[in-house]
């Protein structure tokens, strides 16, 4: 009998380890840290901007890619219901089809052809006639003197993009303070240097000072409006780090030699530092802008015939400097209004800069800014795709969590990975890029510079 | 004699097939005799039995005649993970597929007069072995899908007794290694919104290559009431220069994609690498308060911090090289057990705490390594007319504690770890 109270304790045991409750079990999920709001107040969220705000990608907006603008994520962190569907309470212009204009799709590989053609127009916007202002009132093409008047929104003729956001309802202003938001982003100064950054110089930066000047008086005025309603603002980036300016080299590679040989521009020889931008492919292609009979890197088929690039398909050092002096100008006006209290600034210039040179890495995933293949911008060269809004919405978390003493759940940027950044599957593999055409290009161009202050 | 030698060839060759895994700190496995393991594996003292070969060459002069020893754990792993921010996401978990794994035990012991005794033994001191389930979608593919590491240690010790109450032992090893990593490469689809594409099943595979150290011990029995016992084992780096890297293309359906990929696609080619393991030391003291009582207390030491990086170094395809940093730590090990001795039967109980090896930075999916507590229970019986036989059988629940990557996992793949394992083990052993 004592033999078996001894053995007692271990058949016990046995039987406990036999039955492997708990411990063979798999580990529970682990949820998220919860929302809170700190100082500031998410109950209404309404987000002012350029077509970043708008969700533009691969040239034109559709649904697809609105619903995953950065303020599109940045509501569904502080508990939105995006509009998906025709359901949800943070609202845009939502385009269906192939969006609008109709979006840029890889056509080819072998050559890489990049164009919209055979794409169906998403215009009209499936809610056009929601009763009340959309949530997100980002209109691609737009500049901070857009947020409080309506000049240029009719300056060319319907559909453009004013009237497919604004309606004809007001000033984007009138309809975002009218929504009484307790939160907003107002995100501007991009396109203030963008337009001459994509044209080569060819149209003019917007006035530093005048930037300053309606930043200034913006805030002012949602302030003064609305005293409890926090605000947050962005910083310009460097236009010229992003694959519209970087993809091709200013500068040819002899095969045989070695010999690195600069390619020619309006003023002769390109420096080391010009950069040839994404609208010259065509002439590329052709063999313009190499040195008589150099190697085409785009194109081997065409040797260089000689002839120079034009003016407009190159962003020179001189163009650089100007468009990075005013960029410069006006992150420093937006520190300037950046430490008041309802006022949290997001460092997209830090943010952009930093994917530019290092690039961004999920898991043991690089991602990079080169075009088409880097997986962070868009087919446009300018706009940043799903997961480069992710990242962008993060930032942004990041900040108003930082500044307003707030606990937003960052975006898991693996749902934000999605298969394309338009509708159709393309493909390459990294760094070659035979035989670029991007037919398309200029229609989202249009689109965005059509109508020039 | 016959009889023995088949039983060796059957232990080899269970070896050779078996897949292995970690059940101590890093990919170390102590499983390696029932009666000892009975104690939590505090036997540096203590062992009376041919698993002397592995815990402690000394202690083989106090073992009479010959013996022959065949035994095995069969080892059961639960793995689970559950993610975190920013990668791989909260809500995600992830699960691999229950191990079973078979590490064998044999040795040989032969006394020699009154002074000397040798032995020689074939064991599973190292090994690991992950699978993790629904590999093409694992959010931690592109590091490993499964794993494979065996270590097949042979050894040949003697052992000699400088006094009644005083003896030393010595001997040499050859630890056979093996290796396989399998992954799947992923590419960002091009033009995409950063979404990846599976795009090859990459295979590393490193056959058994041998590598060469030596082990020393002793032992000390003042009196009927104590034991002292210590034992190091040397490392043992082991060169795999003939492997085989083979990549098999995973089609996504796109054909111009695809037929791109397959143009980028690196040829089968060898590759070669180096498999670090570490020295072990460990002493202990066994009292036995009364003749059928005995209690152990070991303390361990393994010089992990030897494990500081995996190199994959291919022979053609050059810029896929890579180094795996590792950084691991020495890492001790406490076990304390008991054996009470019956007329009928022996039974046993102990508990260790093997402490963790991996650095917060690499608690990876390819080694999940986590402080880890073993409760073991263990029953034997001499049996035959002659008590000729001795049967030993214990258990093992070993719960690793979920170990949380706290953010800093090196490739940033964060989340929390869940493992349990549990082992149950035989052995038989004749002697005469």
């Amino acid at each position: 009998m004592k033999k078996h109270l001894r053995l007692t304790p271990i058949l016990l045991l046995a039987a406990f380890v036999a039955g492997c409750q708990g411990p063979c079990d798999s580990i529970d999920s682990i949820t998220g840290p919860q929302l809170t709001s700190g100082t500031a107040d998410f109950t209404r969220y309404v987000a002012a901007g350029t077509s970043i705000s708008a969700g533009y990608q691969s040239g034109g907006i559709v649904d697809r890619h609105q619903m995953n603008a950065f303020p599109a994520i940045f509501a569904r962190q502080i508990g939105k219901t995006v509009l998906q569907n025709g359901q949800g309470d943070f609202t845009f212009p939502s385009m269906g089809n192939d969006g609008f204009p109709q979006l840029l799709a890889i056509k080819s590989l072998s050559p890489l052809v990049i164009n919209n053609t055979d794409r169906t127009l998403g215009y009209p916007a499936a809610n056009y006639n929601q009763s009340t202002s959309y949530q997100n009132l980002g209109v691609p093409a737009s500049i901070a003197f857009d947020f409080a008047d309506t000049t240029r929104y009719h300056a060319t003729a319907d559909p453009n993009m004013f009237s497919v956001v604004a309606r004809y309802r007001g000033t984007i202003a009138q309809q975002a303070l009218g929504q009484a938001p307790t939160f907003l982003s107002y995100e501007y100064g991009a396109n203030e240097v963008l337009g001459s950054a994509t044209s080569g110089g060819a149209l003019p930066v917007f006035p530093a000072a005048n930037y300053a000047a309606l930043l200034t008086g913006h805030m002012n005025a949602i302030h003064a409006t609305l005293p409890a309603t926090k605000v947050a603002i962005f910083t310009v980036p460097d236009v010229a780090s992003i694959p519209f300016c970087t993809t091709f080299k200013p500068y040819t590679v002899m095969l045989s030699t070695g010999a690195v040989t600069p390619l020619k521009g309006p003023n002769g020889d390109l420096s080391p530092n010009d950069l040839v931008l994404l609208t010259a492919k065509d002439s590329l292609a052709v063999g313009t802008g190499f040195p008589v009979g150099t190697y085409n890197y785009l194109n081997p088929a065409a040797p260089g015939n000689g002839r120079p690039l034009s003016n407009t398909q190159v962003l020179n050092v001189a163009e650089q400097t100007t468009i990075r002096t005013a960029a410069g100008l006006m992150n420093t006006a937006v520190d300037s209004v950046a430490n008041r209290p309802f006022v949290v600034k997001v460092d997209l210039a830090a943010l952009l800069s930093d994917m530019a040179t290092n690039g961004y890495t999920v898991g043991a995933t690089h991602y990079s800014t080169s075009f088409v293949t880097g997986g962070l911008f868009s087919l446009d060269g300018v706009h940043p795709t799903d997961l480069g809004h992710a990242i962008v919405a993060n930032a942004m978390i990041d900040a108003v969590n930082a500044r307003f003493g707030a606990a937003i759940p960052r975006a898991n940027v693996n749902d934000y990975m999605t298969a394309t950044a338009s509708s159709a599957r393309p493909a390459m593999p990294e760094n070659v890029l035979p035989g670029m055409r991007i037919d398309g290009l200029e229609v989202g161009l249009r689109a965005l510079f059509g109508n020039r202050w | 004699m016959k009889l023995h030698r088949s039983a060796l060839a059957v232990a080899i060759f269970a070896a050779l097939l078996a897949p292995t895994l970690a059940s101590g700190a890093g990919y170390a496995i102590y499983e390696q005799g029932a009666a000892v393991l009975g104690m939590a594996g505090a036997g540096t003292a203590s062992v009376h039995d041919a698993s002397a070969v592995f815990y402690n060459p000394a202690a083989l002069v106090t073992l009479d005649g010959k013996s022959a020893y065949f035994g095995g754990t069969w080892l059961s792993t639960h793995n689970s993970f559950a993610g975190v921010d920013p990668n791989p996401g909260y809500g995600v978990t992830e699960k691999m597929n229950t191990g079973n794994f078979f590490p064998p035990t044999v040795y040989w012991t032969n006394r020699l007069g009154s002074k000397w005794a040798y032995g020689a033994g074939l064991n599973a001191p190292f090994g690991l072995g992950v699978e993790w389930e629904n590999p093409e979608s694992f959010t931690g593919r592109g590091r490993v899908t499964k794993a494979l590491l065996q270590g097949i240690n042979t050894n040949f010790s003697l052992a000699y007794a400088l006094s009644p109450t005083f003896s030393v032992g010595a001997g040499f090893d050859a630890l056979f290694a093996g290796v396989e990593v399998n992954q799947i490469a992923t590419q960002v689809i091009p033009g995409g919104g950063g979404a990846l594409a599976n795009i090859a099943q990459v295979k590393l595979k490193g056959g058994l290559t041998p590598g060469y150290g030596f082990n020393t011990g002793l032992q000390w029995r003042p009196n009927e009431k104590w034991k002292f016992g210590a034992s190091y084992r040397s490392k043992i780096v082991v060169d795999i220069t003939d492997g085989d890297a083979t990549f098999t293309q995973m089609l996504t359906g796109d054909t111009l994609f695809d037929a791109i990929v397959a143009a980028g696609m690196p040829p089968a080619q060898g590759v070669s690498t180096t498999l670090k393991f570490p020295a072990i030391m460990s002493v202990g003291g066994a009292w036995s308060p009364t003749p059928d009582w005995t209690w152990e207390l070991d303390v361990n030491k393994t010089q992990w911090s030897l494990f500081d990086e995996l190199p994959i170094t291919f022979s053609q395809t050059a810029s896929k090289n890579s180094v795996i940093t590792e950084n691991y730590e020495d890492s001790w090990r406490v076990s304390v057990g008991a054996e009470h001795r019956l007329a009928g039967h022996t039974y046993r109980f102990g508990y260790y705490y093997d402490q963790e090896a991996a650095p917060i930075e690499s608690v990876t999916p390819l080694l999940p390594d986590a402080p880890r507590h073993g409760v073991t229970v263990g029953l034997g019986w001499k049996l035959g007319a002659k008590k000729q036989w001795t049967l030993d059988a214990y258990n093992l629940a070993l719960f690793l504690e979920s170990r949380s990557t706290e953010g800093k996992e090196r490739d940033g793949y964060n989340g929390t770890y869940k493992a349990y394992v549990n082992g149950t083990g035989l052995s038989l052993a004749y002697h005469w």
